[in-house]
């Protein structure tokens, strides 16, 4: 066993539910995009086009793709609460996101040409970044890592011998309350995978 | 051998957590793409373990666990939870629910193995005998 997933087994798959999954998020930013000129909403697109972004991560972070798992993570952020926000996006959403799609499928390419794959490119994170400090209400001007740093939603992890990691808690079916507990101390570290931007080719 | 159902919407995921299992040869695997395609393979056979998505299109993780959990001829089945998703909300109400163990993606396929094996041969040592080890 390698520690990971191997890329070279399931890089033909790969490539292509990623490219079937940014399919389905320019359709549903066009979609949104054609629905905020009418003044309107579109939850569904919005909650489709997070589900995709995030499908593509979670793939990504699997074979250690890691500016896939970036750029993908840095869009959900932006999707996330306009989905919870009954699918209103932050005013000059949309464009971000297109550019978004447009960087992983830069790198989805690279990756089925066996190249190496371009690290996020910073502009873009920092429009995604902006697009979540503005809409939170938070400072604006932040450095997009800080953000990053602490966003709990990408990995918690609990060191393993072969150097990669899963984050694992436990439960007892006859004690949730103390599973919990086990949950929180077994919880080491939050880490960022901005920093590890490079990925190797299959 | 172990009965194990994966259930993920997205197939190539499915096939990478059958690869991480892959070294036990006497573990079979049934693939389920939604949470209610799960619900029904669980309601006509008996599985040893699963290891479900979170977020699914249709019906979730949790409310997959819930289902299971309310089933007295499922009651014990262990579930381990797999998702990208790593916040607390989302890892407390998967132990809540009944989850025997939440993992976050990226997982190496050493630690998911290791949570199986784990798993099953508790779950085989009940359902052969009827008694918990």
């Amino acid at each position: 066993l390698s520690g990971r997933v191997d890329l070279a087994e399931f890089l033909s798959a790969f490539v292509a539910e990623a490219d079937e999954q940014l399919v389905v998020a320019t359709a549903k930013l066009l979609a949104i995009e054609q629905a905020e000129r009418k003044g309107a909403r579109d939850p569904r697109g919005v909650r489709d086009a997070f589900r995709a972004l995030h499908t593509i991560k979670g793939l990504s972070s699997m074979v250690g793709v890691d500016a896939i798992v970036a750029i993908s993570h840095a869009m959900e952020s932006v999707l996330r609460p306009a989905d919870r926000a009954g699918g209103a996006l932050p005013v000059g959403g949309i464009d971000p996101l297109v550019k978004g799609v447009r960087a992983i499928e830069l790198r989805v390419r690279s990756l089925e040409r066996g190249e190496s794959v371009a690290p996020p490119p910073d502009d873009l994170l920092n429009d995604l970044d902006a697009l979540v400090s503005g809409a939170s209400g938070s400072a604006t001007g932040k450095p997009s890592s800080a953000r990053f740093a602490l966003e709990p939603d990408i990995s918690c992890t609990r060191p393993t011998a072969g150097g990669r990691s899963g984050s694992i808690s436990r439960h007892r079916p006859s004690a949730p309350s103390a599973a919990s507990r086990s949950t929180r101390s077994e919880t080491a570290s939050v880490h960022s995978r901005r920093s590890s931007a490079s990925c190797r080719s299959p | 051998v172990a009965d194990i159902l994966v259930v993920d919407d997205s197939k190539v995921m499915r096939d990478m957590i059958v690869a991480c299992l892959r070294p036990r040869a006497d573990f079979a695997f049934t693939h389920a793409s939604s949470g209610l395609e799960a619900i029904e393979r669980l309601s006509l056979k008996r599985f040893d373990l699963v290891v479900l998505d979170l977020n699914m299109p249709d019906i979730g993780g949790i409310e997959v666990v819930e289902f299971v959990r309310g089933q007295d001829t499922l009651r014990d089945l262990p579930i381990i939870i797999v998702t990208t998703r790593g916040d607390d909300a989302s890892r407390a109400r998967s132990l809540e629910a009944g989850a025997s163990r939440f993992m976050t993606k990226p997982f190496s396929p050493e630690a998911i193995l290791q949570e199986v094996e784990t798993l099953v041969a508790p779950a085989a040592v009940r359902a052969a005998t009827g008694v918990s080890p």
